[in-house]
């Protein structure tokens, strides 16, 4: 397999599973950036774990998943009430807490960050086996009583109360859930890259992910599924000169569908015109 | 305690422009109800907008100090017809990610195509550093002491408009219910487009400040006043002005002693902990949220 086609599955599937982390929160209508907070700490307590003390990556992640798990507790105690822009603006705050730690502590490499991670054969298929057990369980969770939940309590959080749904918990246990999704992410980004630093984590990747999700569709899971890869892969076809402003034309698909297609471009109607159209496919429930 | 002296001044300069800043911030918050996270964006922009002047009029300050306050003014404009059919649906969270895209359009103009995208300085002049009022180990410079005259007469202008003008009224009223303020016959649009003129004359007058109190200016600046500005914001509670300029002074000091007594770099996460603190102890904000 070519280097540039490994790179290209291997970043889609991991930008997949954030833009996953977005839609989730934004299922019961909290904006929560915290994924990319956990993404530095899965990927540098994994890289130091394997590079420092020579472990196995296994065990290095499921202690990085661990460590993003106790980060993300308290913020997710504290943040199940909050109100919206409380959680947007927090949940950034964690991403650039996490940003000075890792610059400022010598263990992780400083502002360098860390390099030489070695290669690991399994990755491909391990990212992607955890993108089918991910998906599974969106997929699951969205066609279960807690996705109706999750979608009153989008609509109203009082509503959602009157009716039984216990929204502090439920914002608490889907933080925590973003939370460790982020940490898988920044554990395979890391090994990918085979280099990690705290500079690759800010507002860039915020805004890559959040164009993912929205302009790909919020309402459901399957405008991330196939827009991450698109919108990823499309701009790597472009003459380099063009590649540079990646950004801006980010950003301006993204204006053009908040302000046009505020569902995005793959939204609930379209997903139940193609099951109408492909109705001869039954499936058991 | 010379260190404490000289801190306080800085943080009292400092403090005074992040008020500015959150004033402008929160006067688009609460009356056209959108979140304009780029703000600092469009701040930062006009402080280059300020050293193109100076560079092609040979250091004139009143050519900078125009094309910075002309720039925000314009790139404000700009920028508000896409905010209107978002705030119309009261579509906050669809305006701080519209605002967020905007952002990083102007972040990667200017570290692309400004200045080769390189950071900018400022001339010496403009700093004010030529002048220096000492005394014993502190000292004071014009450049700090015009920071911080000009932003409480900023301010006081402003606050004057907003509790003695015809206009200053229907903010207010649009800010408490904007359903009420149509009823009542208020026009929307045009004192939409009003904001967004005095938000961009408040920005490209933070913009010279920030010029001389800093002396130099990058892109990611931007992202970095974008993220104090909110945690101002949220520290006072959103859409609260006067709790807004309380709590720039407080991140102002808390910055600028952080500087002095801790490493560098951790004098960059005093916001982010303001953030935290808030969000755990008091989520609607020292001083209550009007949004």
């Amino acid at each position: 397999m070519s280097l540039s086609l490994y790179y290209f599955l291997e970043i889609s599937a991991i930008f997949t599973i954030l833009g996953w982390t977005l839609y989730l929160a934004y299922r019961i209508g909290q904006l929560n950036n915290t994924a990319i907070a956990t993404m530095q700490i899965g990927g540098f307590i994994s890289s130091f774990l394997v590079l420092r003390y020579d472990w196995h990556f296994i065990p290095a992640l499921v202690v990085a998943l661990i460590a993003c798990l106790v980060f993300v507790i308290i913020p997710a105690l504290a943040l199940g009430r909050a109100p919206s822009f409380t959680m947007v603006i927090a949940s950034i705050a964690l991403i650039f807490i996490a940003k000075t730690f890792f610059k400022n502590v010598p263990w992780f490499g400083g502002t360098s960050g860390l390099f030489g991670l070695p290669k690991i054969g399994y990755l491909l298929p391990l990212t992607y086996a955890f993108l089918i057990i991910i998906g599974v369980g969106i997929y699951i969770f969205d066609h279960s009583r807690l996705g109706r939940a999750a979608s009153i309590a989008f609509m109203d959080r009082d509503i959602a109360g009157t009716m039984g749904i216990n929204f502090y918990l439920f914002s608490v246990v889907m933080q925590l859930v973003v939370g460790l999704m982020g940490g898988i992410a920044g554990v395979f980004y890391a090994f990918t890259l085979r280099t990690i630093s705290a500079d690759y984590f800010g507002i860039g990747i915020l805004l890559t992910i959040t164009t993912f999700v929205f302009v790909g569709g919020y309402t459901t899971m399957w405008g991330t599924l196939i827009f991450a890869p698109i919108l990823w892969g499309l701009p790597t076809l472009l003459p380099n000169s063009m590649l540079v402003y990646r950004n801006i034309i980010y950003g301006l698909l993204l204006m053009f569908v908040m302000i046009y297609k505020t569902e995005g471009i793959i939204d609930k109607r379209l997903i139940r015109n193609l099951g109408k159209k492909l109705s001869f496919i039954r499936i058991k429930k | 305690m010379e260190i404490f002296i000289a801190q306080f001044i800085n943080s009292f300069s400092m403090g005074s422009i992040y008020a500015l800043l959150v004033i402008g911030f929160n006067l688009l918050v609460l009356v056209t109800g959108i979140f304009p996270y780029a703000y600092a964006h469009v701040v930062v922009f006009s402080m280059y907008m300020c050293w193109i002047g100076l560079d092609i009029s040979n250091n004139n300050i009143i050519v900078g100090i125009t094309f910075a306050i002309v720039s925000a003014v314009a790139l404000s404009l700009l920028t508000e017809p896409l905010f209107r059919p978002l705030s119309r649906r009261g579509a906050q969270l669809g305006s701080f990610i519209v605002s967020m895209a905007i952002g990083s359009i102007i972040s990667e103009i200017l570290s692309r195509n400004l200045n080769k995208g390189m950071g900018i300085n400022f001339p010496t002049e403009l700093k004010g550093e030529g002048s220096i009022i000492r005394f014993g180990v502190s000292a004071i410079s014009i450049g700090q002491i015009a920071t911080v005259v000009g932003s409480i007469i900023a301010g006081g202008l402003f606050f004057y408009i907003l509790f003695r003008t015809k206009q200053g009224r229907a903010f207010r009223a649009i800010g408490q219910s904007s359903f009420n303020a149509r009823l009542l016959g208020l026009p929307i649009m045009r004192i939409g487009l009003l904001v967004f003129v005095i938000a961009g004359i408040l920005g490209g007058i933070s913009a010279i400040f920030l010029s001389m109190s800093l002396g130099t200016a990058s892109a990611s600046l931007a992202d970095n006043l974008a993220i104090k500005i909110m945690a101002v914001a949220l520290f006072s509670g959103i859409g609260n002005i006067g709790g807004g300029i309380i709590a720039a002074l407080i991140l102002g000091l808390a910055e600028n002693m952080a500087l002095a007594y801790l490493p560098g770099t951790y004098s960059q996460a005093i916001a982010f902990a303001m953030i935290m603190l808030v969000v755990m102890v008091k989520p609607q904000g020292l001083f209550g949220t009007k949004a």
